[in-house]
């Protein structure tokens, strides 16, 4: 690895999304879950109260994150936002659904009203789960960017070369190699997300609700397990073909990597692009699968800390294994590796890097401990039958 | 004009509109429940607690599509501007990145604990995390002003070549965050969300002692209104003062096009009323104030100070440019600037009369009913004077930097707004606008009426239950 400055961003976007994924990650879970474990008006405020503190700071690693990749990687940013442009106005949308979803659901007594902000819990839940998993998965398999600086374009940097409709369909289209790998890695992400709601639920609740998520969480670890396994095998597949290797200086990679790529090159593609660090991905894969084999033993046992502490170990290894496999590449390329985004042509001046450093190294741990703080003062367990209470005294006051 | 450009302009000041119906609000009202809750720890008064809570409690209905509309903006510059976003990020992105890191995180976190944490955590604790949160939200807008600022006035900037392409690219941290147009900017927005809330807390106020309920908690809930507001509103005006001054240094033809000066002048006046003919650049209607030299004071500190006319820098702009349109819609901006500042003299005299009346504040209807009704002036003197600001840069997305006699000093980080836009399909454009338009309004519709709903309750001891 060569650590310097991007690399060092590259990690700091890796772990801001991280950040996103376990912290917003449960309660889009229990977004998802919220119609299956609740069935009652009263356990329903329950699922949501397990979340009502919290979703709000969670989402805001969102937020970071795409604040981060603008400034890091101001390339990245524009080219990937413009060209995913329908799939993140939807994972927008779902989030503003979401968002409001909370706060209006129980402020009307009407059971239209309440009923219809729940289906708009799960579906807006599901929807950001899915299309999040699908980006994803379509990114990995590289799409159809090109560098308009190669053609002598100063302006416009990275570009999406396919036009709406296409754009959209190709996303999730089954019928090509990008739409399916996006539509396998959705559904894992899905299942991954509804593993680490139910992490939550048996950690923050108790009662019928925590029993419900069990019964779930049962269910779901093997297609989670097999889907991941596809996943992976898919993800060896992938190489990236070479129009002009005359052209992989707009990389701008660092020699020592630019030689290290080269030497994998076969004819004009590079193979197992996704696998150049074929050893260390293979023992954090292994790390995931564990760590997926504890969470079963624990929410089996219903440990709801010990479930959490699980599904987030499983999501970080899987998450860096293909971190690792993608450096220094960004946003790979269909039309060709040369103009893929990578993390050495899409960042920003040295300069800027630094002083974000400097903010993150200061302010990040700040985050994080009050972050912790928050959630050590609203780990109570609640339930149906200690919510019924609160109401009855709040009654008397 | 190009149909994607237009569409994204008009996406973009249509989003920014609805986030601005709920910001301002979440500015000013975090620090007044947040001071109204100091008065119950301090005090050990209940009132204030149920003030606390009332207050807030709208708060937190308003915040929710705070939070909802303002997540579309932090994209919204890479799905529609990327050219932008590319060209700027090195500079812009940063005040970003750290608006979220240092403000969203430390609003939303605390938030929670004060919305949730009534006797369930310390009461220094809950105190603590009311007053962070709301230095959470006006930390924020202090980043975001600081981006905004940059767009108008682009200090500590270079122009390199990337290996991506032609960009800006961060010569001097530290001029960023203080660029001073930035900083005035965010005095300006911060005390206008201020002068926002103290009107929407009294007229709800006024809403209830029209009606002689809940007189004693509405009363002081006014009194603590007309103090705040009365405070900011005398402080906007001065902060104003200083923003136009800064305009006028920086932005010409921003200056130009908000006081309809089409003519070079010297000693030039205030003009209280214009109608402009565009086309024949002059004015057909004028009303000027009769203080002579007044405007040449204002924006130059000089009574006899020379301002450029439109004309004059049209020509200046054009040598330097090429051919073009660089002066923004005159009778708009005109307008929108010169309505929001009545509005601010408005509400100084709002606040002075009611503080008058405030001893039998109760049966002074006639105050009360005018500081009902005075409820969407605020929020509209908040979007003119962000049409001011935005419309007034036109047609350029990043100002050109000029030093402060209005001299350019580097043209070549001057950026078009018709340049700026992403490479979309006119299809992809007008779904999401539309999409977002019914969205945006079916929600803030919901919000107002929950808003309604919960103002016109009163206050009530109930659990927060969620």
């Amino acid at each position: 690895m060569h650590f310097d400055l991007p690399t060092i961003w590259a990690i700091l976007v890796t772990v801001l999304i991280a950040g996103y994924i376990v912290t917003d990650g449960f309660d889009l879970g229990v977004g998802i879950l919220h119609g299956l474990v609740a069935k009652t008006d009263i356990e329903k405020r329950v699922t949501i109260n397990a979340i009502g503190p919290v979703w709000d700071g969670n989402e805001v690693w969102f937020i970071t994150a795409g604040g981060a990749a603008f400034a890091a990687f101001p390339e990245l940013y524009a080219a990937l936002f413009s060209s995913l442009y329908i799939a993140l106005f939807v994972v927008l949308l779902a989030l503003i659904y979401r968002a409001v979803s909370f706060e209006f659901r129980s402020k009307e007594k009407s059971e239209g009203w309440r009923k219809f902000w729940d289906q708009s819990i799960f579906w807006s839940s599901l929807l950001v789960a899915l299309l999040i998993g699908v980006a994803i998965g379509n990114i990995l398999a590289g799409i159809p960017i090109k560098n308009s600086a190669i053609e002598g374009d100063i302006l416009h940097g990275f570009v999406y070369a396919e036009k709406f409709p296409i754009s959209f369909i190709n996303l999730v289209n089954p019928f090509t190699f990008h739409g399916l790998f996006g539509l396998l890695v959705g559904v894992t992400t899905v299942l991954f997300i509804i593993m680490h709601g139910v992490s939550w639920l048996l950690w923050k609740t108790e009662g019928v609700i925590a029993e419900r998520a069990r019964n779930i969480g049962m269910k779901v670890w093997l297609p989670f397990v097999i889907m991941y396994v596809i996943c992976t095998g898919v993800a060896y597949t992938i190489s990236f073909k070479i129009g002009n290797p005359e052209h992989l200086k707009y990389l701008n990679l660092p020699q020592d990597i630019m030689q290290q790529v080269a030497s994998m090159v076969q004819g004009n593609a590079l193979p197992h692009a996704l696998f150049r660090f074929p050893v260390i991905e293979l023992i954090l894969i292994v790390l995931a699968a564990l760590s997926a084999v504890g969470w079963l033993m624990a929410v089996k046992n219903m440990k709801g800390g010990q479930a959490f502490l699980f599904s987030t170990l499983t999501f970080l290894f899987a998450g860096f294994a293909v971190m690792f496999g993608a450096y220094p590449l960004a946003v790979p390329s269909s039309l060709g590796l040369e103009h893929s985004i990578s993390i050495y042509n899409g960042c920003s001046s040295q300069l800027t890097l630094t002083v974000m450093l400097v903010a993150a190294i200061i302010f990040t741990p700040i985050v994080i401990a009050y972050q912790a703080w928050v959630y050590k003062m609203f780990l109570f367990k609640i339930s149906p039958e200690s919510l019924k209470k609160e109401i009855e005294e709040a009654a008397e006051h | 004009m190009d149909f994607v450009l237009l569409v994204s302009r008009l996406q973009f000041a249509m989003t920014a509109f609805f986030h601005f119906i709920f910001v301002p609000l979440t500015l000013g009202l975090s620090t007044l429940s947040a001071l109204m809750l100091t008065l119950h720890y301090a005090t050990g008064k209940e009132i204030y607690r149920d003030m606390a809570k009332f207050w807030a409690k709208l708060f937190a209905i308003n915040f929710a599509l705070g939070v909802a509309t303002g997540l579309v903006h932090e994209f919204e510059f890479g799905m529609n501007w990327s050219v932008y976003s590319r060209f700027v990020g090195d500079i812009f992105g940063a005040p970003l990145a750290i608006e979220g890191l240092l403000a969203f995180f430390m609003e939303s976190t605390f938030m929670g604990v004060f919305l949730f944490g009534w006797d369930k955590v310390p009461k220094a604790v809950h105190l603590l995390a009311a007053w962070l949160s709301s230095i959470g939200s006006n930390l924020s807008a202090l980043w975001i002003l600081i981006a905004n600022g940059w767009m108008q006035h682009p200090v500590g900037a270079e122009v390199s070549h990337f290996v991506a392409g032609k960009r800006a690219e961060l010569a001097d941290w530290w001029a960023v965050v203080f660029n001073p147009v930035a900083d005035v900017k965010f005095w300006h927005t911060a005390t206008a969300g201020m002068i926002l809330s103290a009107v929407f807390v009294l007229s709800v106020s006024a809403y209830h002692l029209l009606k002689k309920q809940h007189v004693e908690f509405f009363k002081k809930s006014a009194y603590i209104a007309l103090i705040f507001g009365l405070i900011a509103s005398v402080g906007e005006i001065i902060i104003g003062d200083i923003h136009a001054h800064e305009v006028a240094k920086t932005q010409p033809t921003k200056l130009a096009a908000m006081e309809a000066l089409w003519e070079n002048k010297q000693g030039a006046n205030v003009l209280l009323a214009v109608w402009a003919d565009e086309k024949a650049q002059k004015n057909v209607v004028e009303i000027p104030l009769p203080i002579p030299g007044l405007l040449s004071f204002l924006a130059t500190h000089d009574w006899n100070g020379k301002l450029l006319g439109a004309k004059e820098l049209q020509k200046m702009f054009e040598e330097k440019f090429g051919p073009g349109k660089y002066i923004p819609p005159v009778n708009f901006t005109f307008w929108a600037f010169h309505i929001m500042v009545y509005l601010g003299f408005f509400f100084v005299i709002l606040f002075i009369w009611g503080l008058t009346k405030y001893k039998n504040l109760e049966n002074a209807t006639g105050f009360l009913k005018v500081a009902l009704y005075s409820l969407p002036l605020p929020y509209i003197a908040c979007w003119l004077g962000w049409a001011t600001a935005e419309v007034g840069r036109q047609p350029w997305i990043v100002y050109p930097l000029t030093d402060d006699y209005g001299k350019i000093l580097l043209p070549e980080i001057g950026l078009k707004t018709a340049e700026a836009v992403s490479p979309l399909t006119n299809i992809e454009v007008i779904i999401t606008y539309i999409i977002f338009l019914a969205t945006f309004t079916g929600l803030a519709i919901a919000d107002f009426y929950l808003l309604a709903k919960f103002a016109s309750k009163g206050p009530e001891k109930e659990a927060e239950l969620y």
